[in-house]
């Protein structure tokens, strides 16, 4: 069904830029959670009096409305940190999977061995997966540890874990916009327009929704709505855009590999 | 019974690019020349082989299997090296022939040991550091590692210095004789007559002539430049029988086909400097090879 050799040298080509990124994500993890203090006042406060304009905090996510650790956790990283990192990770990689080997001729390589389109589309489109999975695996293992260790008091692991598989999902739905469109499209230009280009629109709005009451209404233009983290830590709610996120991941991966499989490559 | 079937293919890119009711087959065993200028559709007809695109309408066949929807299967038996030479960068040369060897599945790597050798490459260098000739290398070692049965070279010597051209020729020579079928395209006439066995001209997507290269070979038209010793010389010698086409000082152009011997006869009773064979292009030799006929 995939190609190991295939997959074996993904990871080999990516490797260096994963480990950056999870080097990244565990030292933000660490000083932002580490921040938390029940008894101190609030970031937001602390924020406000450097004299940040409160629009600003509230655009990056940052206002706290429940001061419990696990608020604390879902405002500071997963309302903008966590949605943003892997999303860098995976528009690159998904560009480099299809569309640039596609620019650069070196697909012609691996079709011209005896694996079928399909076999090709199935492991590259895989390995954009893997790549979602091993960093949210990464930092649930690695925040799990680090709040055991240095919040054990407040922490609750179901709800970490709850947080984790909301945002999964979420960034599986996400990259597959991103692998769509490197299939489609023949270079690297048009690749990451769409590919880029469709995910940072919606992170812009998903900040802007939030500066003003007034922009509420812009949340049924970002899919980030979809990922409530307060209604995932209460696993309340979740099942409808839980499903929606998994139809989108489907469709578009699976669109995907049926575009690709049938187009002319120029290769 | 043909290896390689293309049937009234079509595909047209608009501003006459593309390839045009294309038609050709060739028989296991045969060397297949393919010529023509840029963009004349040499590449596209390939891609179609290789099932990396559908045509139009018309077929194409290999081993009585369509092309497209069976590429994978097909694989088994090409090889192929592709124009433009893009590997995976970050790359030594060993690790990407390991790679691929890999890909298809390989279990015997002595022919790969046995071109790199023939070819006297260095492995060891990153892909993205090498020179293009080392790269087309790469590429023809990949083409023929697997030993597959039919082989198709985008103009495969295309960077190669002279005497790897020449080693090149040697191999296509090796390959034919355990009877392999090759489809090879090139700019190069003498390339052509060295290795094929047959030749197609394609001019803007459309096939202009289909031949026997040992029936091309008897019929050319060749053109020499004769130097000449003095003057004098060159007035006796434009008023023998001979096909003079212009003169200008010691120097005579001297039109010759099918048989060089008389004019080398000539040639003996005159004091000459030097004696060298015009490079002409394709479409020079193929006009006169169909006498002219208008072929666009």
């Amino acid at each position: 069904m995939i190609s190991m050799p295939l997959f074996k040298k993904n990871l080999k080509s990516n490797y260096i830029l994963l480990l950056v990124f999870m080097a990244v994500l565990a030292m933000y993890f660490s000083i932002i959670v580490g921040m938390y203090n029940p008894d101190a006042m609030s970031l937001n406060d602390i924020m406000l009096q450097m004299n940040l304009p409160q629009q600003m905090i509230d655009a990056f996510g940052f206002s706290v409305s429940d001061s419990s650790f696990s608020g604390h956790i879902v405002s500071f990283f997963y309302g903008f940190l966590m949605l943003v990192f892997p999303m860098i990770v995976y528009i690159i990689i998904s560009n480099k999977q299809v569309a640039s080997m596609v620019d650069k001729s070196s697909m012609a390589y691996l079709l011209s061995t005896n694996n079928s389109r399909k076999k090709i589309i199935v492991t590259q489109g895989l390995f954009v997966m893997f790549v979602v999975f091993l960093l949210v695996l990464f930092v649930t293992i690695f925040g799990s540890i680090f709040c055991l260790i240095m919040f054990d008091e407040y922490f609750i692991l179901s709800e970490f874990i709850m947080l984790n598989v909301g945002v999964l999902l979420l960034h599986l739905a996400i990259s597959s916009i991103c692998f769509l469109s490197s299939c489609i499209f023949n270079d690297t230009k048009n690749s990451l327009l769409f590919g880029a280009g469709i995910p940072i629109f919606f992170i812009l709005i998903n900040m802007l929704k939030d500066v003003s009451d007034k922009l509420d209404f812009l949340k049924y233009f970002t899919i980030y709505s979809l990922y409530d983290p307060n209604a995932w830590i209460n696993s309340n709610n979740i099942i409808g855009s839980a499903v929606f996120l998994i139809v989108v991941c489907l469709f578009c991966n699976g669109f995907a590999m049926h575009y690709f499989i049938n187009k002319d490559l120029h290769i | 019974m043909s290896v390689i079937k293309v049937e009234k293919l079509n595909k047209d890119y608009g501003n006459h690019k593309g390839v045009f009711d294309l038609s050709f087959d060739i028989e296991r065993g045969v060397v297949f020349g393919f010529l023509g200028p840029n963009g004349a559709g040499k590449t596209t007809t390939m891609r179609h082989l290789l099932g990396f695109i559908k045509g139009d309408s018309g077929q194409c066949l290999i081993n009585d299997r369509e092309c497209f929807k069976n590429a994978a299967l097909n694989m088994n038996d090409i090889g192929y090296l592709p124009g433009e030479i893009s590997f995976f960068d970050d790359m030594t040369g060993n690790a990407f022939l390991n790679f691929m060897g890999e890909m298809r599945g390989m279990k015997k790597f002595k022919k790969k040991d046995y071109l790199i050798k023939f070819f006297d490459i260095d492995t060891s260098i990153k892909i993205k550091k090498m020179s293009k000739g080392m790269k087309q290398k790469i590429g023809l070692v990949c083409a023929f590692m697997h030993d597959p049965d039919i082989l198709i070279l985008d103009e495969p010597t295309s960077g190669l210095d002279p005497l790897m051209q020449n080693k090149f020729i040697e191999l296509i020579n090796m390959e034919k004789e355990n009877g392999k079928t090759i489809l090879m395209s090139s700019h190069s006439i003498e390339e052509v007559e060295k290795t094929c066995d047959k030749v197609a001209i394609i001019k803007q997507g459309r096939l202009v002539a289909y031949e026997d290269v040992s029936q091309l070979v008897l019929n050319r038209r060749k053109i020499y430049r004769i130097k000449f010793h003095s003057l004098l010389e060159v007035n006796n010698f434009i008023t023998e029988k001979i096909n003079v086409l212009s003169h200008q000082d010691s120097v005579v152009m001297v039109e010759v086909f099918n048989d060089i011997n008389k004019l080398i006869d000539i040639l003996s009773n005159y004091k000459i400097v030097s004696f060298e064979s015009v490079v002409m292009s394709l479409e020079d030799i193929f006009m006169t090879f169909y006498g002219g006929e208008n072929n666009d």
